[in-house]
């Protein structure tokens, strides 16, 4: 009878958020690798799916390998938050070759550029 | 969360140091003039080492997931209707004839 009253595949945005919490992490963790690895264009995204693949393979193992009694679907682990990932990914690769490059990026040293300019004429 | 956030903090150390030996690494390269073709084998095995930690960290740090079936064992959902404190006679359903041959279904 309490099933009648309570929706009985109801899931807790507190444990969608641990799924998202997982994903970034681990995106952002992968993308710090991947650049520090040098991995250049497809390989480093090959290799953020082989990281979200190893993340789903983790989540399944702390649900005991029992989906259905913690989540309605398998989208849940396999596909919730891996594009969202993938811009954090992207994100963390890239910089590390700013770093390598040893100097900023052309838009960057014109912003800079700007900043001194306003600065002197607000000092004079 | 204490232990698995410590693993984390732990991995992302081990990341930092593996990412401080790259940087000197590609600046003996610079001086050598040699290609980078990828970090010595030291730092690989740092990541992977970092990588399995923060994986670790990743799944223990959040929380635990919890079952969505009522009736489980871990089950936390406090029913109302069973919880007499919450019920409420006084209302304007008392005016209407009492169906007494009403069945739960």
């Amino acid at each position: 009878m309490l099933s009648s009253f309570f929706p009985c595949h109801w899931i807790s945005p507190f444990i969608l958020s641990i799924l998202l919490f997982s994903r970034t992490f681990m995106a952002i963790i992968g993308g710090v690798i991947a650049g520090i690895l040098g991995l250049n264009s497809l390989t480093g995204f090959i290799f953020y799916f082989l990281v979200m693949a190893m993340t789903s393979v983790a989540l399944t193992a702390k649900a005991k390998f029992s989906i259905h009694s913690y989540f309605d679907s398998w989208n849940r682990i396999l596909l919730d938050g891996c594009f969202g990932g993938l811009m954090s990914f992207v994100l963390f690769w890239t910089y590390p070759s700013y770093v390598r490059f040893a100097h900023f990026p052309p838009p960057l040293i014109k912003l800079s550029e700007l900043c001194c300019q306003s600065f002197q004429v607000l000092l004079s | 969360m204490g232990a698995g956030f410590l693993v984390g903090v732990i991995g992302v150390l081990i990341l930092s140091h593996a990412t401080y030996s790259t940087i000197q690494y590609r600046a003996l390269l610079k001086i050598t003039e040699e290609e980078f073709s990828g970090p010595p084998i030291d730092v690989v095995i740092e990541l992977i080492v970092s990588l399995v930690l923060c994986l670790w960290a990743a799944m223990a740090a959040p929380g635990n997931f919890k079952s969505i079936h009522p009736q489980s064992e871990e089950n936390r959902v406090v029913a109302l209707p069973a919880n007499l404190d919450f019920m409420i006679f006084n209302h304007r359903g008392k005016i209407f004839p009492l169906e007494t041959e009403l069945k739960l279904k």
